[in-house]
């Protein structure tokens, strides 16, 4: 949900690939990464089939297990205020099985449904029944409770030896993702395409409630939660950035199961979502039995989205969160997104300025000051729109939000004034290229990177040209992006202060 | 996001996964074939003279490089330091500087590097980790060994890590997961090396000299493993190892068996009042140690239980079917002496007693009825078919042998394992749930706020469910940690 650093982990494969093209790497490490990155490109397959579905396999490694993940292309920024939040608790709904997984009575059911969503309609979502409202509420789902089968399908996955099965949702897109063994292959093609073409709805009303406590959980009682979604509202002003994926609790109340089925009609079509798959894999005989089921899906119409941009900043902006709580500090500037070339040196000017235990802010803050127990940065919310650069600081007692702010801004005054000396900007590079080389040798890690590429840039090798222009990064660019980004104008300052 | 599974909480579920043998599906499909003739390459061993044992496993996929130093030994074994020593020394043996170079100029060395070297110690291992690219294996290694053998200690950086760990410890009320699991913790296993939680007190009492001693106590080449995994040679491994663990000296001793616990908690109901939304549980008892002989029985109460995610029954009853609960799990996790058996979950205040109710109702309801052969069966199929993602890559092989050996499993704990669960019937698991558990015995630590309190407080009064057993106590944070 978080998705923080997105473009990094989408990034990622390339970076691994290609370290050699960095200057410390020796000459046999330039040609072996070279030759693994020619290997890789060459076993990536990519598939359009009928429908307009995109499938991307990637046949590796030694073990008969793979990842699979379903990537759909919504999420929060998608949304409006009173129904924010629809397309995270979809995602919880779409594992409530089918019309056939899940029930013992599907033509029973539906009527049952049916029935739950008129008394819905009639009472604002369910929230004002009548006690005769209430009665048949309350019969209707003790019948229910027979019908239904809990967990049938994350069940049904369990026994094949599922692991990691999981789902997200972020500002841009909703992942549905799992490990399995190779002999569960057509299964989960089987699953997947079952719950696209005919998911159910049910238990939809419990549902809301495990949501309502998900966000309290993650925002009301997590200071860095509530702090993060305060900073998003004031940092956007009109984007749809501004709202929490998560959804703000008036509009989750507000859902009913017949206003999800509406949204799944217009976001769920194929041209909105990719297959990716990565492992042991066999692809021309795999991607029959992709096609047998995925292929089933109808074409339905194209998402077209009206987005509002946000304006320029004028002027910084801060907010602050009096609560019981210690004080922490997140400044956020304002940066342009992937492709405009200034986003791979604003990526590896963060490195440098926070990304390891010898860069000036952990060096001043943390260590030389001790104004600080700890710093970090990050980009984000997400990655199709411009976005923000953010540094977040916890402070250290007895020391204030105040002199935080103060030490980071003499540490950005400086940077600004000298750059990055080459060494810096060596390391910098280095360790992005090596922290990913680490975090990809995961198969549910690359199946994602490539789906969300996929759907957002038009090509999985998006990557392949951010990393290009991240190995060229110069101290010149480095210079330029500071000038440029790291201005009072354009930044939002959010602040925990503790409540007396 | 949809799920939260069970993770950090039960370690021990991490080795007891496993087995030999693989499901055949019911079709005609390849695929099921080409899991059922999986192989994993076994590791290379060997041994050096003293004693230290290499597992090694050949990864050519990525040009890189990877090694952990897995040594027994943690805070079990040193009643007697300031809480928190321990595993000090174990976080300063990498960030205090080590060998020929400072904390600094290590720092700075390895972000050269790209590498990455991290050191730690818990209560009953320790490790020590790097990760290079190939080339620069040779500059990395040496690295390594310095901070596993020529650890400096610096006194800067203990006192950064001093302030680092105090402001965690000021934070710790704020996190309503934090607080429960700490206060659990302590009334289950009172103040035994168990249950130590560190204080302001334990931090600023920790020396210099401390740490160098409990270094010298617990860095031993004595029964420790070193993994290494990625692109390179045996030959080459052999040739850096002997160079830097070559005269590591031996101590001749292995550590006594660890200390007993010495505890008996006081059932009841612990409110910690602290103004969150919702309210946080963790309720159980002390529970079994390692490898009982029913462990194939518990590994599947467990799963049928509350540690398999949505296929639990605590999941399926609380969360799926009530909407009380984002997050719950549960179960037996096996310890060192005695582990824990707990159940875990977080509820918006007004309905905090309903959810303790209704998970302390799965429980009984599999104490009084035995689970369904076909519910038995899907967990058996669960643990058969994903089996294989024990020997995903090279280093999860290698790494789950050297855990396997370190905690001393048997040899043939893999071989066997499978055919023991296969044996399990809904009996035995019954049995688990009658005899490894005891609501009667349970402390019940509950943090939230005064709506919780008053929810809590009335419905207790009034019901005569199984907290109807219990009185209702409350504490404050602090008064929950012993030596407050």
């Amino acid at each position: 949900m978080q998705s923080r650093r997105v473009m990094r982990q989408i990034l990622g494969l390339v970076l691994m690939l290609s370290l050699g093209l960095l200057p410390q790497a020796s000459q046999a490490q330039s040609s072996d990464s070279t030759s693994a990155l020619a290997e890789m490109a060459s076993k990536v397959r990519t598939y359009t089939l009928k429908n307009g579905l995109r499938v991307i396999l990637y046949n590796r490694g030694e073990a008969p297990v793979f990842s699979g993940a379903v990537v759909v292309r919504v999420g929060g920024s998608d949304e409006v205020v009173g129904e924010t939040g629809i397309s995270h608790i979809f995602e919880h709904m779409a594992f409530k099985g089918s019309d056939t997984v899940g029930t013992k009575d599907y033509g029973r059911e539906r009527k049952l449904l049916a029935r739950l969503e008129e008394l819905a309609a009639e009472s604002s979502a369910a929230q004002s029944l009548s006690p005769e409202q209430q009665k048949e509420w309350d019969e209707i789902h003790k019948e229910l409770r027979s019908i239904w089968i809990s967990d049938d399908f994350t069940r049904r996955y369990e026994k094949q030896g599922a692991t990691g099965q999981n789902a997200t949702t972020d500002k841009e897109y909703t992942k549905y993702f799992v490990n399995l063994p190779r002999s569960a292959f057509e299964f989960w093609c089987e699953m997947e395409s079952d719950r696209l073409l005919n998911p159910v709805m049910r238990q939809f009303y419990q549902e809301r409630d495990v949501v309502l406590e998900e966000r309290r959980m993650r925002f009301e009682d997590d200071p860095g939660g509530r702090l993060y979604e305060l900073l998003l509202g004031v940092a956007y002003q009109r984007h749809p950035y501004r709202a929490p994926v998560i959804g703000y609790e008036h509009d989750i109340r507000s859902l009913t199961a017949t206003r999800l089925e509406e949204f799944r009609k217009r976001y769920y079509v194929p041209s909105n979502m990719v297959v990716s798959v990565v492992g042991k894999l066999n692809p021309d005989e795999d991607m029959k039995v992709i096609e047998e089921y995925f292929g089933r899906l109808p074409k339905g119409a194209p998402v077209a989205r009206d987005i509002d941009a946000e304006g320029l900043q004028e002027g910084e902006r801060r907010i602050q969160l009096t609560m019981a709580a210690s004080p922490e500090v997140i400044v956020a500037y304002r940066k342009p997104n992937y492709p405009d070339p200034d986003d791979a040196p604003i990526s590896v000017m963060a490195e440098i300025l926070a990304g390891s235990k010898i860069s000036p802010l952990y060096t001043e803050l943390v260590k030389r000051k001790q104004v600080a127990a700890s710093i970090g940065n990050d980009e984000g919310p997400g990655i199709a729109y411009p976005n923000l650069l953010m540094f977040s600081a916890t402070v250290k007692a007895p020391h204030t939000t105040e002199q935080v702010i103060n030490a980071f801004d003499s540490v950005i005054s400086r940077f600004r004034r000298t750059g990055a000396t080459q060494e810096q900007l060596d390391v910098a590079k280095r360790s992005i290229g090596m922290t990913y080389l680490a975090h990809l040798q995961s198969n549910q890690s690359l199946a994602l990177d490539f789906a969300s590429s996929e759907l957002v840039f038009g090509s999985w090798k998006a990557s392949v040209d951010w990393y290009d222009a991240m190995s060229k990064v110069s101290i010149a660019d480095i210079r330029q992006v500071a000038d440029k980004y790291l201005v009072p104008e354009s930044r939002t300052i959010a602040t925990i202060e503790r409540k007396k | 996001m949809i799920q939260k599974l069970v993770q950090a909480s039960v370690a021990a579920l991490l080795f007891s996964v496993s087995g030999c043998a693989w499901l055949v599906g019911d079709k005609e499909d390849p695929r099921v074939a080409e899991v059922a003739s999986f192989k994993p390459v076994q590791p290379e061993r060997w041994t050096l003279k003293n004693g230290l044992t290499v597992l090694y496993l050949k990864d050519d996929e990525l040009p890189i490089v990877t090694g952990k130093l897995l040594i027994r030994g943690g805070s079990l074994w040193a009643p007697d330091v300031p809480t928190g020593s321990v595993s000090a020394m174990g976080d300063q043996m990498r960030q205090g500087g080590a060998g020929k170079l400072s904390a600094d100029a290590l720092d700075l060395e390895l972000e050269k590097l790209a590498a990455t070297v991290s050191s730690s110690m818990s209560t009953e291992f320790g490790a020590v980790a790097f990760s290079s690219l190939s080339s620069d294996v040779d500059r990395v290694f040496p690295l390594f060994a310095d901070v596993v053998l020529r650890p400096r200690f610096e006194a800067d950086r203990l006192m950064l890590w001093k302030g680092q760990s105090l402001e965690s410890i000021r934070r710790r009320k704020e996190d309503p997961s934090t607080v429960v699991s700490v206060a659990f913790l302590q009334l289950v296993y009172g103040n035994t090396p168990y249950g130590r939680v560190a204080l302001e007190g334990d931090v600023a009492a920790i020396s210099r000299d401390r740490l160098v001693a409990l270094h010298e106590k617990f860095i031993r080449p004595d029964g420790a493993i070193l993994v290494v995994t990625g692109r390179i040679d045996r030959q080459h491994v052999e040739k850096l190892v002997e160079q830097q663990f070559g005269s590591w000296r031996a101590r001749g001793s292995s550590l006594p068996p660890p200390p007993p616990v010495n505890f008996q908690p006081t059932p009841g109901v612990y409110f910690i009042s602290l103004p969150f939304s919702q309210a946080t549980v963790q309720l159980g008892q002390l529970g079994v140690p390692r490898l009982t002989p029913d462990y194939p029985e518990i590994d599947i109460f467990n799963e049928v239980f509350g540690s398999s995610g949505f296929g639990s029954r605590l999941m399926e009853r609380v969360r799926t079917e009530l909407g009380l609960s984002y997050g719950i799990y549960g179960g037996i996790s096996p310890g060192v002496v005695k582990g824990m058996n707990y159940v875990f979950l977080q509820t918006k205040a007004q309905s905090v007693y309903p959810a303790i109710d209704e998970a302390i109702g799965v429980l009984q309801g599999l104490q009084q009825v035995p689970p369904t052969e076909g519910e038995i069966q899907e967990k058996k199929a669960a643990i058969r078919n994903s089996f294989v993602f024990n020997f995903d890559t090279p280093a999860d092989v290698a790494g789950r042998q050297a855990r396997l050996e370190l905690l001393k499993y048997p040899a043939d704990y893999d071989q066997t394992y499978l055919p023991k669960i296969e044996a399990v019937s809904p009996q035995g698991v019954q049995q688990v749930a009658q005899t490894r558990w005891d609501p009667s015995q349970f402390v019940v630590v509950v943090v939230g706020n005064e709506g919780a309190y008053e929810a809590l407080a009335a419905s207790m009064k009034e019901k005569t469910g199984p907290l109807g057993l219990f009185g209702l106590k409350k504490l404050g944070f602090e008064s929950a940690i012993v030596g407050h």
